[in-house]
């Protein structure tokens, strides 16, 4: 177990980070002059439990806790072993060699090294003074596996204590509530058994001890997938609460947990985070749009009734037909706006279009004919021939061609020529009207397809392009609009064959 | 009392300009927020400004702000048709005596004109 310090961490943890590793540098120089008598099998077995541990550190297996990453790894299945085999000092130096080694290849500051060597350190040594407490019992006999399991339990009270205090104090939370989270009973079991089999072997035919690193890896790849499925049922939990949070209390704003990863459950949460941000969105659009259309509706109200109240009690026949005329004009609009409306939240439903084999010659000779009394001789078609089938909403595309035509008559000057055309395109129908007007002002591409997007002189709806849009769109096409400013715009509308 | 009333939409204008004359004001129209600026700092400046925020050429709030900075000090009564509440608190804001939302009776627009502190007698 592994604790992350931050370097500008506040003095009481400076005080518990000093401690511990001045705590292993005490017990380091307590072992270094027991090296003078060592064997040349003590020196064997230092080099092999350091390798080991120095192995044992690069097969971590890491689980984010709050602030921490709690570690776990089969070095401990090392220790056990070391204490039922090896001399106390080559048992205490490998540990200590092994942590640095095994941890100077990590990212990490050196302040964290040492003090994870420290703790270790600590742990070690008191693992040690149990063990030899307890009569050092040979690993051949029961009495030394229970000798190890409760030196091993000395070691990891001593790890739990020193990573609760770091936890408690860079965390500033009472020190019981972070030492009795259960920091991996089946882990410390396991390794104290390995730990045992291990010295078992070594002391019986120490050449067979490389067979121990097959149960070894099946267990530790187990094990790794256990925590897994742990660490995702944890999050899985957590973004169904949020995803419960936000459906209940219905603020799209908030996000599910996403730790940014790329397995199943990080995936799962970005793709929930983006489909909240589109229906976030849809239901912004959609309260824009509320307000732009009531905020459109209150200009012929205000004008039909400041006129109505204009007329006073006794008005001439002359001051009536007036009003009249004005009122009705004013109606007119908002009827026209209403229907419009009423098609784009018609055009929300696929289901609204039907679809049938439409011959595009005939679809832009109706449109042409419903055009002529709007635009007068202006208008040039040019329609594809006879026998062009498109699968389509006639109805549909004879309205959005009626809307793009409309729009062009009205923002350009009276005579000028208005054309009509279908063209084929890889894989779809373009319909395109093009004007000789004064062309759009540059950047205003886009904003003529938004609602309201009008002049004030206009009589249309606001909406007339917007339907377009929804038209094209509801057919798997779209629309948009080619300008050149002084001379005119060709807006075009593409519907896939 | 002369009234500058500065509203885009003619026929909006046409009733209101109707309906206030008949009250006794005196009203002078603007279309853009350039005129009505030009006629609100002008040689016959108005004792009350009627100001529409929806404007063809400067956003009305502008034209409420600009009025303030070059010391036109007549009261402004905003008539608009945006009803949010965050156009209502700017233009409380930058000086506005009072804000309604179209439509509105003739009967109340004539009162919050006369309303105001200073009006000069008719």
């Amino acid at each position: 177990v592994t604790a992350t310090i931050d370097r500008r961490a506040p003095r009481l943890t400076a005080w518990v980070v000093g401690v511990v590793v001045a705590g292993g540098a005490v017990a380091v120089a307590v072992a270094v002059p027991d090296v003078a008598a060592w064997t040349g099998g003590d020196a064997l077995a230092f080099l092999a439990l350091t390798a080991g541990a120095a192995i044992a550190e690069h097969f971590q297996i890491e689980l984010a806790y709050r602030t921490e990453r709690v570690t776990y790894s089969v070095s401990d299945a090392l220790w056990t072993a070391g204490l039922l085999v090896a001399r106390p000092s080559v048992l205490l130096l490998s540990v200590g060699c092994g942590v640095v080694i095994g941890q100077a290849t990590q990212p990490w500051a050196p302040l964290k090294v040492a003090f994870n060597a420290g703790q270790f350190l600590l742990g070690i040594s008191a693992a040690i003074a149990v063990f030899e407490l307890l009569g050092s019992p040979p690993p051949s006999e029961p009495s030394g596996w229970a000798a190890a399991a409760v030196a091993m339990a000395a070691f990891q009270a001593v790890n739990t204590i020193v990573m609760a205090a770091i936890i408690s104090v860079t965390e500033r939370q009472p020190f019981w509530s972070v030492a009795l989270v259960p920091t991996g009973l089946l882990h410390w079991l396991g390794n104290l058994a390995t730990g045992v089999l291990a010295a078992l072997v070594w002391d019986t035919e120490p050449a067979a001890a490389p067979f121990l690193l097959v149960p070894i890896a099946f267990t530790y790849a187990a094990y790794r997938g256990w925590l897994e499925t742990i660490r995702e049922r944890d999050q899985m939990h957590e973004i169904a609460r949020a995803a419960d949070e936000i459906s209940v209390g219905g603020d799209l704003q908030r996000r599910v947990p996403d730790t940014g990863s790329t397995d199943a459950v990080g995936v799962l949460a970005s793709t929930l985070n983006r489909m909240l941000d589109r229906v976030d969105d849809a239901f912004r659009r959609e309260r824009l749009f509320i307000s732009e259309t009531s905020h459109e509706l209150r200009t012929p109200i205000t004008i039909c009734r400041g006129h109505l109240e204009d007329l006073g009690p006794a008005p001439s026949a002359a001051e009536v037909a007036d009003t009249v005329a004005v009122v009705t004009d004013e109606l007119d609009r908002m009827a026209r706006l209403v229907a419009d409306m009423a098609t784009l939240a018609r055009m929300e439903d696929p289901e609204s279009l039907h679809l049938t084999d439409v011959d595009l010659n005939q679809l832009v000779t109706d449109v042409a004919a419903k055009a002529t009394t709007l635009l007068d001789g202006r208008l040039h078609v040019s329609a594809p021939p006879t026998g062009q089938i498109l699968r389509a909403d006639p109805q549909r595309l004879t309205q959005a061609m009626i809307n793009l035509l409309n729009n062009a008559a009205e923002h350009t000057p009276p005579g000028t020529s208005i054309e009509l055309g279908v063209t084929a395109r890889p894989e779809a129908w373009r319909f395109e009207v093009t004007d000789h007007g004064r062309g759009l002002a540059p950047g205003d591409e886009e904003l003529v397809f938004r609602p309201f997007h009008t002049g004030k002189d206009s009589i249309g709806s606001g909406l007339g392009l917007v339907v377009v849009s929804g038209i094209a769109r509801a057919h798997g096409g779209a629309a948009g609009v080619e300008s050149r400013t002084g001379h005119g715009a060709t807006f075009w509308m593409e519907i896939p064959a | 009392v002369r009234v500058l009333l500065v509203e885009d939409e003619p026929r909006i204008a046409a009733f209101l300009t109707k309906g206030l004359s008949r009250h006794g004001f005196t009203v002078d129209w603007a279309a853009t927020g350039s005129d009505a600026l030009a006629r609100a700092r002008g040689e016959d400046p108005p004792d009350v400004v009627i100001l529409d925020l929806g404007l063809p050429d400067i956003d009305g709030l502008d034209v409420l702000r600009t009025m303030r900075h070059t010391g036109v000090s007549a009261p402004v009564v905003v008539l608009t048709a945006r009803a949010g509440l965050q156009d209502r608190a700017t233009a409380l804001e930058l000086g506005a005596r009072d804000y309604l939302t179209k439509p509105v009776p003739m009967a109340d627009l004539v009162a919050r004109i006369l309303a105001q502190p200073s009006p000069p007698a008719a």
